[in-house]
């Protein structure tokens, strides 16, 4: 540890070469910082001279001298993307989808949003049973008219008897 | 009626065609002129007609697969056919000249028409003949095997975008359809029909073509004035503008359940595709109006006047969109 007495010579400008050694041991102890900054202010308040102030002034230099030591920090990236505007965005498009889900009939590929909501969910299953309702009849009922439903020689017509309609 | 048998000198011309191919591969298909094409598919539908054959064949479309066995049988006199659907509800159809029998055992009924002129697979309709010389180019391609015979593919390409591409596979031997597939806008195969076996004459006989239901049918119920119910059922809907080349084949009318609710169904037909459209006039739960598919078929709704318009489609969007927008209500 540096002692007082070459503290305050150092603060009265009278250390010499030995002014960079000291400087950083006095960096590296607490006691040693408080004690500079004492005899700085007190010399300061004293005597007006500035030669305390000269040596705070080669103090500062001399600290700003020194290399920026950047550590490495762990934290979370976060995302440039999500500006206001793209937040905004979101939240419209998220209640359109939501509103147009809840209030218009669908089909199965409309509401293939991967939901988790187990109540939504089994409203999507129902949804597709309806859809199947509704399109399944009609899909029969035409693939047993297509010219050749029934194979050769078969007309539209004929194969709508055999279907006991 | 009589039938003659496929004139020697047509066929050779055309079967001097096909052979070509089977030694000379084409890099492109070739595309024929119309009298040449239309003389091509004439000798088909002729071939259809006027042999003696017995085969099995596989029809798949939407996913499902049926399979039929058809024995074919003329002797210059008449021409006698009988279709047995092989998987699923038995049925079977006899035809003797243009009157057919539908058979269907398990209902125990027997149906009857009259006057059935026209011939599709193998054959093919005077109506598709008509279509492929108006709205489509023919090409000839390269031999393929279908059911372990060589066959030469036709490929019929739709002039508008009313239609789908066709393909045909052509017996070398005797030009016959051994296969046909219909392949839509996006590529995809909306209908297939081949045989998987076929044998020519032989021992083929009139008596093959005689059901195996045919006694017992005697004692079933028989209805002849079916196809009247359906026909002379008149509808307050009609589709103003069809595309070119497409004509209705089938109107029907039901009543779907007690509360009121009715369905028609017409029928559009350019001889290869079918479009359905369904009038409802109340709302199924999951009717969304817009375009949308189902499988390899094109579907398109609205509502008109308050009812509720399917259009079901083998065509191509805009065939079953000027359907559809074209549906209107005389009430």
């Amino acid at each position: 540890m540096v002692s007082k007495e070459k503290i305050s010579s150092l603060v009265d400008g009278e250390s010499g070469e030995e002014f960079d050694q000291l400087l950083d041991e006095i960096h590296a102890s607490e006691h040693c910082r408080e004690a500079w900054y004492s005899y700085n202010l007190i010399g300061d308040v004293l005597n007006k001279t500035g030669v305390a102030g000269a040596s705070l002034d080669r103090f500062r230099r001399s600290l700003d001298a020194e290399p920026t030591v950047i550590a490495p920090r762990v934290r979370v990236k976060k995302r440039d993307s999500w500006n206001p505007f793209v937040r905004i965005a979101a939240s419209i498009s998220f209640v359109g989808v939501l509103g147009w889900y809840v209030f218009s009939d669908l089909s199965p590929l409309d509401v293939s949003v991967a939901w988790k909501n187990p109540e939504l969910t089994s409203r999507q299953i129902a949804l597709e049973s309806a859809y199947d309702e509704a399109i399944a009849d009609y899909l029969a009922a035409h693939n047993q008219v297509a010219p050749r439903a029934a194979g050769p020689g078969m007309i539209p017509e004929i194969l709508e008897e055999s279907r006991g309609n | 009626m009589v039938l003659r048998p496929v004139r020697l000198d047509r066929l050779l011309i055309f079967i001097v065609a096909l052979v070509g191919t089977h030694n000379e591969a084409f890099a492109e298909p070739k595309k024929l002129d119309a009298a040449a094409a239309l003389n091509a598919l004439e000798m088909v539908a002729n071939a259809g007609r006027s042999l003696n054959f017995s085969g099995t064949f596989v029809r798949q479309k939407a996913g499902a697969v049926e399979t039929s066995k058809i024995t074919h049988f003329v002797d210059g006199r008449r021409e006698l056919e009988k279709v047995e659907r092989l998987d699923g509800v038995p049925v079977e159809l006899v035809r003797a000249n243009d009157e057919v029998l539908i058979y269907l055992p398990e209902e125990k009924f027997l149906r009857s028409r009259s006057n059935v002129k026209d011939r599709s697979f193998p054959a093919i309709t005077k109506e598709q003949l008509a279509t492929v010389s108006q709205f489509y180019d023919v090409f000839l391609g390269n031999v393929d095997r279908v059911a372990g015979r060589f066959a030469v593919k036709v490929i019929l390409e739709p002039k508008d975008d009313l239609r789908f591409r066709h393909e045909l596979w052509i017996d070398q031997k005797t030009s016959l359809q051994l296969k046909a597939q219909m392949i839509n806008e996006r590529g995809e195969i909306a209908e297939q029909i081949m045989f998987t076996q076929i044998s020519f004459g032989g021992d083929i006989a009139a008596e093959d073509c005689i059901s195996k239901y045919a006694e017992d049918a005697m004692t079933w119920r028989m209805d002849k004035r079916a196809r009247q119910k359906v026909s002379k059922a008149s509808s307050s809907w009609y589709v103003s503008a069809h595309p070119p080349g497409y004509r209705k084949v089938l109107e029907m009318h039901k009543q779907i359940n007690a509360s009121g609710n009715e369905q028609t169904h017409l029928v559009f037909t350019d001889g290869f595709a079918a479009v359905s459209v369904f009038i409802e006039n109340q709302k199924k739960r999951g009717f969304r109006t817009g375009l949308s598919k189902e499988g390899t078929l094109n579907v398109y709704r609205r509502v008109v006047d308050g009812d509720f318009v399917t259009v079901i489609g083998d065509a191509p969007v805009s065939a079953i969109t000027l359907i559809g927008d074209s549906v209107v209500s005389s009430r």
